[in-house]
């Protein structure tokens, strides 16, 4: 076997290792998704306050709508 | 090329195929949670850009400086716009179904108001600028009161998801402190917290109902930020019943392991049903009826755990199982069980791991499964639906 073939087999052997890794990884069940656990049901509960508190706050409120219409 | 460099490139070929496949089907939600996210520091951004524009136009009230705040503030509602249809996207709870309409509204909201400001934009003149920031404005009015109306709805969906997704996990833990009781183990203390859960959920869910009875009265332009803040202070209130529901299913969970007992929490989804057929149920979990006229409900005789209104007829069939009839309320609760219901005008809830089949059923079912959510309205027809995930079969 030439140092070529050597090399190109380490190569794809390495190739092959991230593959395998990679594929691994994406096959994991996603946490948010299909997790029963409170974790996931905490940051559900953070997402409902957060977007309350986007919506109470933040939201186009009429004195700013008035001014930009009319100013 | 020889034949191992050939099979060498095929086997390369395959692995980055097996890659591809699996990107493609990463986990959707986390990718809309970080839209989410991004829209929300984008309205900020431009929303601060608009309150500057306007601060300066009152330093410096030129026709420049006005159009400038006309803009910059289209741009901020643009935004705002954006960042409601990617809470669309991000909102469990809804069906894909339901979204579709909501994200094509908002698109059509979105290119319409982009021509206003577009207009604005390249108006001329005092008269042409006045023209345009006032066919923007009046736009704006014709359409915030139902958008605000949309922000409610993802609100109501969000905390609903949540209360349903914690009765999914409560009904194993309950299946699990009936089971242990079935076996003489005391379950005094558990029963007493399963009690403070019960409280907490059902002062989540009333919250939750009024939240979503007041959506209707964001309908006009008025009152409609004071009436969304009634719809927001009720799912507030939600949020911290649910968050106390957590709390004591930690309590329970914690003392069942401590003695040395499993509880499995995967795989628990959550049906909501209402209509008139059959509903066959089997599986590991609870299953509540709060309303049925004409019913019949029939339980395998292992079932243990059965509460039923008191006035209600009860037989015994040849097969030992049991059957109930004259009832209006029950709620079952077991391992490995199986229940039958039939009758008219049914509101029932299946939670836990199982299959629940509805047989010539007229009206509607949701899951809040694991993998997926549904809204299904049905006309005499079936369908069996695996609750832990949410799916429906065929």
């Amino acid at each position: 076997m030439t140092s070529k073939q050597l090399a190109a087999g380490a190569v794809i052997i390495a190739l092959v290792v991230v593959a395998v890794g990679v594929l691994v990884w994406y096959q994991a069940p996603p946490a948010t998704t299909t997790s029963a656990g409170f974790d996931d049901l905490d940051s559900m509960l953070d997402d409902l306050d957060s977007l309350i508190s986007i919506d109470n706050q933040y939201s186009p409120s009429d004195a700013e709508d008035v001014a930009a219409g009319y100013g | 090329m020889n034949t191992k460099t050939r099979i060498g490139a095929l086997a390369m070929v395959a692995l980055m195929v097996a890659v591809a496949v699996p990107v493609a089907t990463a986990d959707t939600w986390s990718e809309a949670r970080a839209t989410w996210v991004r829209q929300k520091a984008n309205y900020l951004e431009n929303r601060a850009a608009a309150l500057e524009a306007y601060a300066t136009w009152l330093e410096d009230k030129t026709l420049a400086n006005r159009k400038d705040v006309a803009i910059k503030m289209g741009n901020s509602r643009l935004a705002y716009l954006e960042l409601v249809k990617s809470g669309v996207d991000m909102t469990r709870g809804l069906s894909d179904d339901e979204k579709a309409p909501l994200l094509a509204e908002l698109d059509n909201y979105i290119t319409t108001l982009q021509g206003y400001t577009d207009t604005v934009s390249g108006a001329d003149g005092v008269s042409a600028v006045r023209e345009a920031i006032s066919a923007a404005w009046n736009y704006w009015l014709s359409i915030r009161v139902r958008v605000k109306q949309i922000s409610a709805t993802l609100v109501v969906a969000r905390a609903e998801v949540v209360l349903w997704r914690c009765e999914a996990l409560a009904a194993k833990v309950e299946a699990k402190v009936q089971e242990l009781k079935d076996n003489g183990v005391d379950t005094t203390q558990l029963e007493a917290w399963l009690a403070d859960f019960d409280s907490h959920i059902a002062l989540a869910q009333q919250r939750i109902t009024n939240a979503e009875e007041n959506i209707a009265n964001i309908n006009d332009n008025v009152t409609f930020q004071e009436m969304y803040l009634v719809v927001a202070a009720h799912a507030k209130a939600a949020s911290s019943y649910l968050r106390s529901t957590l709390s004591d299913l930690r309590s329970i969970l914690s003392d069942i392991r401590s003695d040395g007992y499993t509880v499995t929490l995967s795989g628990a989804g959550t049906l909501t049903a209402s209509g008139s057929g059959t509903a066959d149920l089997s599986g590991t979990g609870v299953m509540k009826i709060t309303a049925i006229e004409n019913g019949v409900l029939t339980v395998s005789a292992d079932v243990k755990n059965l509460k039923i209104d008191e006035e209600s007829m009860k037989d015994n069939l040849d097969s030992g199982q049991l059957t109930y009839q004259g009832f209006s309320t029950a709620m079952v609760t077991g391992t490995d069980m199986t229940v039958s219901i039939f009758g008219s005008n049914i509101t029932l809830s299946a939670h836990g791991q199982g299959t629940a089949t509805l047989t010539n059923w007229s009206g509607s079912y949701r899951t809040y499964g694991e993998n997926n959510y549904e809204a299904v309205t049905l006309t005499s027809e079936d369908a069996t639906v695996t609750v832990e995930t949410g799916e429906t079969a065929g």
